[in-house]
């Protein structure tokens, strides 16, 4: 059985409500500035584009959106909640699946489920777990320790993991990697399926294609600084691009080539 | 205790997934045979400590305030050891496969502290029961010394942890000065001073004999005379007086502190407001660096840092420009290029050989028969010590390469070739600086002894074999363990069979290789009736050219281990 979710009419995207608000997000390194003045919203159902060149800092904000980094400048307010002051009520909405999940060694695929669930106060995670195991094709490995997986199955474990307390907020960052394409196939779909029940989702890609295929929107970031906000026709609009314009040549015309050292 | 209860069920998954991989891994009779033995290695080592008496029968009664100095002592050094750790896990640790987790789940930073120092607590139970069990057979008050040890032993993870916390705040509020301050040098300075002066106590009173050995307790005495090392003991003095007490009167009120202590630590440590968590991501990822290097290559010098090239500047083609070049140029870079590892282990074992043997012969005034002795026995003695040593600290071939053997087995060359390509610039750096050691001290000492000459001549063959050896024997079984890692009895079991084998092929390959020297010398002057010079001579010769047919045969058998190397197999888990 699949997690039980609220019934999701999709509106338009300023009509909804946000499930994820950053203002003004800044972070700074010893030496540099990961992420300037960053401010942008994804509304409910909605799944957001975060693209740019290595070292634009999409991995930094993403990682200071859902906390595992601390915010120096800025808030963020997750379905609400504001990461600084309502910190475990933020957190327990969203799911975070980083671009090297690590399991467990020891635990099996299906005590990862349990423990997932228990973070999240998920009784009845037995269910949830046997369902994201068959569509994530990972039945037969419930019982494969972590550190047995390959890359592709840790990818889809990750999936599992984030999925199990369905949450209003999923912020991936290279999701599709290791995949193959048959499994790449069937995380675009659950993404999608996810995006229809109401769940936000923030997606960074290098892999253009598949954000030009899955978001509704897209945020382009370059050193730091947001380059772009919008949808694909609103770039192609800004930029006095054609309609068969890919998102591609976007990027290609929004950011700056990387200088080598 | 553990913050929450996910948290809990963690450790109680991970407890029972760490059972069962220690079951997974017995699947082979080997297997069985390497538990059994490293069981019976380390418990056997546990019972000798516990119940042995040798000590305890062999001194005469020791007066309490000596007993209680020694204890505090004992406790002193535990807490510049946590001092030590806590530098080097500042904030709160987390292995990396929890980390990203917890950070962003809903779990509150108290939660995380107090899961962490349950899981810290777990892990030092045994170490506490051991400590408890050791202390109950040595001091006056066996239940008091038990329950008092135990306690310590239990407060001692939380004070680091509360230690790592304030460290980690520190370093959060001074930042860039902070991060100036070179931390792990200090922890090594801080580890290095304890050393040193656990050396001085043992070594410096007694006349040549360790004075552990010879007179057990007055100069504990005499230490504690001095208003410095009294100070410094001031800090864990009461835990000494409720582990040495030995009436209820003396123990309970020390004892209930003790507990009341344990209590405001654990509590102040979770309660804290610090912000830990870009530290924790920094030590996690040092950690996880650290561990994936010992997995791969073990603690040693050639997994030190990487030195930025000099420009223009490059590791000489030793060995021609052919692919057996190639692969000795590779490994000779290796080496220059962790030039600080390797020149500081290097200079470290030398120059303490070198010391060491310093005195040999001494005692008797350098008289010129002395000499000559000193001569003999410490270059035999550097030059055995410095294989050792040496060879087990630079690891520039196999063992240092396991990540890149799918490369390794994909080269153009006979595996013979490639093994001694590998090996060889190890080989002769080892041998270069043993020689330099014994020709050094030679020097030094402004005499001659035929052996340096031997000493020059068989040194290279000698490590020849032994890095061929120690080689060969990885490439069979590619095991790193890591401490900490599951499975540590079968991994003991299976080192201690390793070093046995090893060992005996040793025996073998000295006897094989020696056998026809031996043969030709009994020839030359037991029957030919030829002097002893040159048969001395002619034997040597004989001898270095037995070594080097079995060296040949080694590096063959080595060749065999690498063609037999699975990729797949052999990943060194």
């Amino acid at each position: 059985m699949e997690p039980t979710q609220p019934a999701f009419t999709p509106e338009p995207s300023a009509a909804r409500r946000a499930a994820l608000v950053v203002t003004g997000l800044s972070k700074e390194y010893e030496n540099h500035r990961a992420v300037e003045d960053l401010s942008f919203r994804v509304a409910e159902g909605e799944i957001l584009g975060l693209v740019g060149p290595n070292g634009a800092g999409k991995t930094t904000s993403l990682r200071s959106i859902v906390g595992v980094l601390p915010i120096q400048t800025g808030r963020v307010q997750v379905c609400g909640h504001d990461l600084a002051t309502q910190e475990v009520a933020a957190k327990s909405q969203l799911a975070w699946i980083p671009d090297d999940p690590q399991p467990f060694d020891t635990l099996t695929v299906e005590e990862h489920l349990r423990f997932s669930a228990a973070l999240y106060g998920i009784r009845d995670w037995q269910e949830r777990a046997q369902s994201l195991l068959v569509r994530f094709e990972l039945s037969e490995k419930k019982d494969a320790l972590g550190g047995e997986l390959s890359r592709g199955m840790r990818q889809k474990l990750a999936f599992c993991m984030a999925w199990i307390h369905a949450p209003q907020l999923v912020l991936m960052d290279e999701p599709l990697s290791g995949l193959d394409p048959r499994a790449i196939r069937s995380a675009k779909d659950e993404i999608r399926r996810l995006a229809r029940t109401g769940t936000a989702v923030v997606l960074s890609s290098h892999q253009l294609e598949l954000i030009e295929e899955l978001a509704d929107r897209i945020l382009i970031l370059d050193r730091g600084r947001k380059k772009f906000e919008g949808t694909l026709s609103e770039a192609r609009a800004a930029l006095a691009m054609g309609d068969d314009q890919s998102l591609e040549a976007i990027f290609m015309s929004v950011t700056e080539p990387t200088v080598s050292p | 205790m553990f913050g929450h209860p996910a948290l809990r069920l963690l450790f109680v998954l991970k407890l029972r997934g760490g059972l069962r991989m220690q079951v997974r891994k017995l699947r082979r009779p080997s297997s069985w045979i390497f538990l059994i033995v490293g069981g019976l290695l380390v418990f056997g080592w546990i019972a000798a400590v516990i119940f042995g008496r040798n000590f305890e029968t062999a001194r005469a009664p020791v007066a309490p305030e000596i007993l209680r100095l020694g204890v505090d002592f004992g406790l002193l050094v535990l807490v510049v050891l946590t001092l030590v750790g806590a530098f080097q896990y500042r904030g709160l640790y987390l292995p990396r496969e929890e980390i990203e987790l917890s950070f962003s789940a809903p779990l509150s930073r108290s939660q995380l502290v107090r899961y962490r120092m349950a899981t810290n607590l777990m892990r030092s139970l045994f170490a506490a029961l051991l400590f408890g069990f050791l202390a109950s057979r040595r001091l006056p008050n066996g239940l008091y010394a038990f329950l008092g040890t135990f306690l310590v032993m239990m407060t001692i993870p939380i004070f680091g942890q509360a230690l790592a916390l304030a460290l980690g705040e520190t370093e959060n509020r001074l930042g860039k000065l902070m991060r100036r301050v070179p931390l792990r040098f200090v922890s090594v300075v801080l580890g290095a001073a304890v050393g040193i002066a656990v050396v001085f106590l043992i070594i410096t009173p007694g006349p040549g004999m360790p004075a552990l050995l010879t007179d057990g307790t007055s100069w504990l005495g005499d230490l504690a005379a001095h208003s410095g090392v009294r100070a410094a003991l001031l800090p864990v003095a009461p835990w000494g007086r409720m582990i040495t007490a030995t009436t209820a009167a003396e123990f309970l009120p020390w004892f209930t502190a003790g507990i009341g202590a344990w209590i405001l630590l654990h509590e102040m440590t979770a309660r804290i407001k610090i912000d830990y968590r870009e530290l924790s991501l920094a030590t996690s990822a040092d950690v996880a660096r650290r561990v994936a290097m010992a997995r791969r290559g073990g603690w040693s010098a050639s997994k030190s840092q990487v030195m930025q090239p000099v420009k223009g500047s490059g590791a000489p083609w030793l060995f021609g420009r052919g692919g057996f070049g190639a692969i000795a140029w590779l490994e000779t870079t290796s080496m220059l290029r962790r030039a600080r590892g390797t020149l500081l282990l290097s200079l470290m074992v030398v120059i303490l050989l070198v010391v060491l043997t310093g005195s040999i012969g001494r005692g008797d005034g350098w008289r010129p028969d002395s000499l000559q002795k000193s001569l003999l026995f410490g270059s035999l003695l550097i030059s055995m010590l410095g294989t050792i040593y040496l060879c087990a600290g630079l690891r520039f071939d196999f063992r240092g390469r396991l990540e890149q053997m799918e490369l390794v087995k994909a080269w153009p060359l006979a595996p013979w070739r490639v093994f001694l390509a590998t090996i060889l610039p190890e080989t002769l750096f080892v041998s270069g600086l043993v020689v330099l050691a014994v020709a050094g001290r030679a020097a030094w000492m402004g005499a001659f002894h035929p052996v340096v000459l031997a000493v020059v001549a068989f040194q290279p063959l000698v490590v020849l074999t032994w890095v061929a050896l120690d080689n060969a024997v990885f490439l069979h079984s590619p095991v790193r363990y890591v401490p900490g890692q599951e499975s540590a009895l079968q991994h003991m079991g299976r080192s201690l069979v390793l070093m046995l084998l090893r060992m005996l092929v040793l025996a073998i390959v000295v006897v094989v290789g020696l056998a026809p020297a031996a043969g030709v010398a009994f020839l030359l002057h037991g029957v030919a009736g030829v002097a002893k010079e040159p048969t001395t001579v002619v034997a040597a010769a004989v001898a270095w050219l037995g070594i080097v047919a079995v060296d040949l045969g080694l590096v063959w058998f080595g060749g065999r281990m690498l063609a037999r190397f699975d990729v797949a197999r052999d990943k060194g888990v």
